[in-house]
């Protein structure tokens, strides 16, 4: 019987925040091979965490490079330009670290709501645009380096420190932004919300306010692969 | 959307420079790296970079004299003879090609030179004439003197979280059939000079950038973690051989040192680049920061510089400042969870 993918040649790299655990898990268990995992936790993004060189990225954080570096080393590749596969990520969509719910309440009235039109005006896109900027500016430099490039949408969950309000028209607004950019969608909301738009329970993780479980990571790696990775 | 709606206003001409008087241009320089008070830092290069250990020690930064002074030399004696110039005694470091000759001596991947200069009794080094103004007693104090650099620069890289090296000029002499590079000319300073054994060189981007990467993997062969900082001089050529007015040759060799720096940046890892050279040169400062000789920095320019080093320090330590503990979410530490779950 002929295999219809290789077991051995690494499919992909998977670069992220901790959402891509579920990701890494999931490709395992179907014995995907790939490179990478996550390289720290959403806030880890929202700074200026890298540094370009002409044919690279190099991590500011050492511990974040070495995990990169030895993603490359799974990839048989000295560095980004080389990498022959489609990049997986997650960078940059740590959704609940952007709506943390204090961050938002300067812009709120005594009662808690947004001015009309906060939400979708000028000065949400310049926050969100602000703190996104350096994960935009990753997804810039795969891309200006030939990489096939696929951007995965955290779970649809908002825990309590997080703003629901925000954390949906942040992900707007990054949608659009990325696909701007030429990055690729993996969205798995239609087969993971409940009809509140809410990550139905079955692909939670539990006891966990935020993460997805391997069922959610399945998910994802079902559309990777429809999408030819 | 384009690249250039996320950019801060320092990268546009208008709101980083033409709308500013100059002393109140800044966000000159993002250090790609952090720079701690602790963290010890070598310097090294030609002549400018003398000012920057001087105002390193000055704000109590950890500037690494890896080769003091001799408790017996009066304090008022150390710089004509060299001691607390630089991080070790090796005088001016002009190229990288210097750089690269010193290092393989100290890490034993060469022999160092038996030449020396006699001159009224004394003796001279030839690839550091005025380190000592009146010259060495015997040839064995001049080889003993070096040895003792050599040591101070292996003791400086091993213990070194930073160099600072700032390149100087891209003309050089060599020796004809050793290859060896002298930091002036044979019969300047010191010396004779003999147009059989010696010859004129300008490296060119190439050999400049070539000397470098050799010089960072020496460095890094007995210290892997260390980390480079290049600095152009802004100080112009003082003669140049190459027969071309003074003025284009000054433009040409900082155009390439300029150039290799900034290559080393894109193509190496800790690597970055102080732009001490487009402060005192730019345009927005109409050469208010030389001396009347239009050569020579005034020591506002120095300060100008240094603040602009600092200022560049403090900002990304204010940035780069570990989040407390305590404001560290729930959420955040679950996800810290997760990432060290998926590697266990």
């Amino acid at each position: 019987m002929k295999t219809p993918y290789s077991i051995t040649t690494p499919r992909f790299l998977l670069l992220g925040d901790s959402h891509a655990g579920v990701i890494g898990k999931a490709a395992q268990a179907r014995e995907i091979s790939f490179g990478g995992g996550p390289l720290g936790t959403g806030r880890d993004f929202a700074v200026d965490f890298f540094s370009l060189t002409r044919h690279d990225v190099v991590f500011r954080d050492a511990e974040m490079d070495r995990l990169y570096r030895q993603a490359l080393d799974t990839l048989e590749v000295p560095q980004l330009a080389q990498v022959g596969v489609p990049l997986v990520s997650t960078i940059g969509l740590s959704l609940h670290y952007l709506a943390t719910a204090p961050n938002w309440t300067c812009y709120q009235n005594a009662h808690g709501e947004f001015d009309d039109g906060f939400l979708a005006g000028p000065l949400f896109e310049a926050v969100i645009d602000t703190l996104s900027r350096p994960a935009l500016a990753f997804y810039e430099q795969a891309l200006a380096l030939d990489l096939k490039v696929f951007a995965v949408l955290p779970p649809q969950r908002v825990p309590a420190l997080s703003d629901p309000r925000v954390f949906m028209a942040a992900q707007s607004l990054l949608i659009e932004r990325l696909q701007g950019l030429g990055v690729e969608l993996i969205d798995v909301r239609e087969a993971a919300n409940d009809e509140l738009g809410f990550q139905r329970e079955a692909f939670c993780e539990v006891d966990d306010p935020l993460h997805g479980n391997l069922a959610f990571g399945e998910l994802i790696v079902e559309q990777l692969i429809r999408r030819g990775v | 959307m384009n690249p250039y709606q996320y950019l801060p206003p320092r990268s546009f001409w208008r709101t980083a420079v033409a709308d500013k008087s100059a002393p109140d241009i800044d966000q000159l320089w993002t250090p790609q790296f952090e720079i701690g008070n602790k963290d010890a830092i070598v310097t090294a290069g030609s002549c400018f970079a003398q000012h920057i250990g001087r105002a390193l020690v000055a704000r109590g930064m950890n500037w690494l004299d890896a080769e003091p002074a001799p408790q017996a030399l009066p304090e008022a004696d150390w710089k004509a003879h060299n001691y607390g110039v630089f991080s070790f005694r090796t005088g001016n470091l002009y190229t990288p090609a210097m750089l690269c000759q010193w290092l393989e001596w100290a890490l034993g991947v060469s022999a160092p030179p038996e030449e020396t200069w006699a001159h009224d009794g004394r003796f001279f080094d030839p690839f550091r004439p005025a380190v000592e103004p009146d010259g060495f007693a015997s040839e064995q104090a001049l080889f003993e003197s070096r040895e003792a650099t050599l040591d101070a620069i292996r003791e400086a890289l091993r213990r070194a979280k930073v160099f600072v090296f700032t390149l100087g000029l891209t003309e050089a002499w060599q020796h004809r059939q050793t290859g060896l590079v002298y930091p002036v000319c044979p019969g300047t300073v010191r010396g004779t000079f003999d147009p059989q054994l010696h010859r004129f060189c300008n490296f060119g981007f190439m050999d400049t950038y070539g000397d470098m990467v050799r010089a960072l993997e020496l460095m890094r062969s007995i210290n892997p973690q260390l980390r480079l900082l290049l600095t152009v001089s802004p100080v112009p050529l003082t003669a140049t051989a190459t027969g071309q007015h003074v003025l284009s040759a000054t433009t040409y060799s900082k155009s390439v040192l300029r150039a290799v720096a900034g290559q080393l940046c894109e193509d190496l890892p800790d690597v970055d680049y102080f732009p001490s050279y487009e402060i005192i040169t730019g345009t927005p400062f109409k050469g208010a920061f030389y001396q009347p000789n239009q050569r020579e920095v005034t020591p506002e320019g120095v300060a100008f510089v240094m603040q602009q080093f600092f200022a560049g320090l403090e900002a990304v330590q204010s940035v780069q400042a570990p989040t407390p503990s305590t404001r560290v979410s729930s959420e955040d530490l679950v996800c810290e969870d997760a990432v060290l779950d998926y590697y266990a």
